[in-house]
């Protein structure tokens, strides 16, 4: 006798987080002629031709860019230098990297719009990186310092030793080992940056409207399939991303192997 | 062999990311320009204003208008309160005035520079709504709260609040209320021939007791999922506003809006200048230039909702004047109130009565 409950369990579990996506899609391709429903386009054409649109969808790689570069940057060496000096002050560095991860969502927001405001900067597409940076950076760290954990340090020494200047061995040894990790945390730190909608709706202002909080802006008078249209894209682009991730870190991988 | 593959991979991965800076830079500086000419900053609701006639007021006035929007009155008063997001005309509803004006968030307006508005603006609603003068804010959209309807599902009619009651088996589980405190406590209120705005505690209790029986026949509370279950036919009456449901009936018209003959809510938005408004120059010509019979039709056209500004009804194509409700009758209009901002005290009592009602099992 096969056990059938496992089988079933999964096919719920699928069923409880896909069904509600696929039915967002289907929603967004239907309209209604004369009161029957049809397959159409003219949600996409509508929401696409919309100016507001255009410039969120614009803002949302903007800010998602510049947030995955500099997060990237400083997640790397903030995890290289945990690595590097052990001790009492990394420690406290490791325990900080970790808060951002659990403060709760809307304690960042609100406190980071009260900072930027008491700084007196104008809220826009600045304000939201610097408050995306302040959260992907963690992100970025654990990743890479999780690749860093079985990392071989005699090879930086042998490359000191042989006469590389620091600079030469990160570039040429450090560098290449952490790229899947740098690559993998990169994309993750724009992923999170393209979908964060609470820390976002809080700092944002002239400019800074990305497409999360365009779309939670629209839903009182907005027209619903226009948004679902809107979120299917958003949905594509996600899935979009992960699938180029994780083909990418393979072929990284394939590469070390040769 | 080994260091040759780290070199190269190393460029590539160096010209990738040169590729992606490049593109980048080139987003920011593309998305930089024409910022030459002045901007108008306008915070508004979404999908609120026809993008041809702000084209128009671009080309007359050679400036660019940056929109943005808000989800909710609360949402958009945080944003101000920061002071850090500087608009030039913003759209709030009417009880959000009023604290906007208290905190002195907006400033008081000059009517020289508003001839239009002085020329053409509805006085009866004005005065209805609190500022019978255009002091603070010129009222715009003005859209009465209601029912959809579901025209084949539905005969007779419905023309009363008293839908909600339960004597119709068939509406049983079929019908929706709006999620909104002052909304769904308003329409019994008006049920039972009270002040929207009233404090005194028995007439709230009795609109309490009216609002928990009508949460025994109803399928759910609800703003945008009930418009969606009208359209999909799984309710048959909703709680809506107005312009939402003249723009599903004017795809389905099997969707009727209809406004009960008890009285109901009516929402004005109105233009406002904030006190730290980089532009007030613009914003007044922007005000002015939406006051315009002629712009104001092409918004009512566009929107669904009624634009109070003499004439602009006149503007509005027959298609759109033939939708059941469009046009409000006088002696409707007569009876419609408008939801004010309540003291400290109000705002308790009807927090209460509303945690009441939705905890009532």
């Amino acid at each position: 006798m096969k056990n059938r409950i496992p089988q079933i369990t999964t096919l719920f579990v699928f069923l409880f987080f896909y069904f509600p996506l696929v039915w967002m899609v289907i929603q967004s391709f239907l309209g209604k002629v004369d009161g029957e429903y049809e397959w159409t386009l003219r949600w996409y054409e509508q929401v696409f031709r919309k100016r507001e649109v255009l410039s969120a969808v614009m803002n949302t790689v903007v800010v998602g860019f510049f947030a995955a570069v500099i997060s990237t940057v400083l997640g790397t060496l903030s995890a290289l230098a945990i690595f590097k000096y052990r001790g009492k002050i990394q420690e406290v560095h490791t325990a900080l990297l970790y808060i951002p991860l659990v403060v709760p969502e809307i304690l960042m927001g609100l406190s980071l719009m009260i900072f930027f405001s008491g700084l007196g900067l104008p809220f826009g597409k600045g304000t939201v990186i610097a408050a995306h940076v302040a959260f992907c950076t963690s992100y970025v760290t654990v990743v890479i310092a999780s690749s860093l954990d079985g990392f071989d340090f005699t090879l930086v020494e042998a490359s000191r030793d042989l006469g590389a200047t620091y600079f030469q061995t990160f570039r040429k040894v450090i560098f290449p080992l952490l790229r899947p990790a740098i690559c993998a945390g990169a994309l993750l730190a724009f992923t999170l940056s393209l979908d964060d909608f609470i820390v976002t709706f809080f700092v944002s202002g002239h400019g800074g409207t990305t497409l999360p909080v365009y779309i939670y802006n629209s839903l009182k008078h907005g027209k619903v399939p226009g948004l679902y249209a809107l979120s299917s894209v958003l949905l594509a682009v996600t899935f979009l991303l992960v699938t180029v991730s994780v083909f990418f870190q393979k072929n990284e991988f394939l590469d070390k192997e040769k | 062999m080994k260091t040759s593959s780290f070199a190269s991979s190393t460029a590539r991965t160096l010209t990738v990311f040169l590729a992606f800076f490049a593109f980048g830079l080139m987003l920011t500086l593309t998305s930089g320009c024409g910022q030459s000419k002045p901007v108008l900053y306008f915070y508004t609701w979404e999908d609120y204003i026809d993008p041809l006639v702000v084209e128009d007021f671009e080309k007359q006035f050679n400036c660019t208008v940056h929109l943005d929007t808000f989800e909710s009155n609360e949402d958009m008063l945080a944003k101000i309160r920061t002071g850090s997001v500087p608009y030039d005309v913003i759209l709030p509803t009417t009880y959000t005035v009023e604290i906007m004006r208290d905190e002195q968030l907006i400033q008081k307006l000059d009517p020289a520079q508003l001839p239009n508005v002085h020329q053409y603006a509805d006085k009866v609603l004005a005065e209805k709504n609190g500022d019978a003068n255009f002091e603070y804010c010129v009222p715009y959209y003005d859209g009465i709260t209601g029912l959809g309807v579901l025209v084949d599902e539905c005969d007779p009619l419905p023309d009363s609040w008293t839908v909600y009651g339960g004597e119709n088996e068939k509406y049983q589980k079929r019908i929706a209320l709006l999620d909104d405190m002052r909304e769904t406590i308003g329409a019994a209120l008006i049920t039972l021939g009270y002040d929207i705005n009233t404090t005194d505690d028995a007439q709230l209790e009795e609109a309490k007791n009216l609002v928990i029986k009508w949460r025994e026949n109803i399928a759910k509370f609800g703003v945008d999922d009930i418009k969606q279950d009208l359209n999909s036919g799984a309710n048959y009456i909703i709680h809506g506003y107005g312009g939402d449901i003249m723009q599903m009936s004017a795809e389905d018209p099997n969707i009727r809006f209809v406004i009960p003959k008890e009285g109901a809510i009516v929402n004005i938005d109105n233009f406002v200048i904030p006190t730290n408004a980089k532009n007030p120059q613009l914003a007044y010509q922007f005000i002015n230039f939406m006051c315009d019979p002629k712009n104001a039709g092409r918004n009512m056209e566009y929107t669904k909702f009624e634009v109070p500004i003499a004439g602009a009804a006149d503007a509005v194509s027959e298609e759109t004047r033939a939708i059941p409700g469009f046009i409000v009758p006088a002696e409707v209009r007569a009876k419609v109130q408008v939801i004010k901002n309540l003291d400290e005290e109000g705002v308790k009592k009807f927090t209460k009565i509303w945690d009441e009602i939705k905890a009532a099992d």
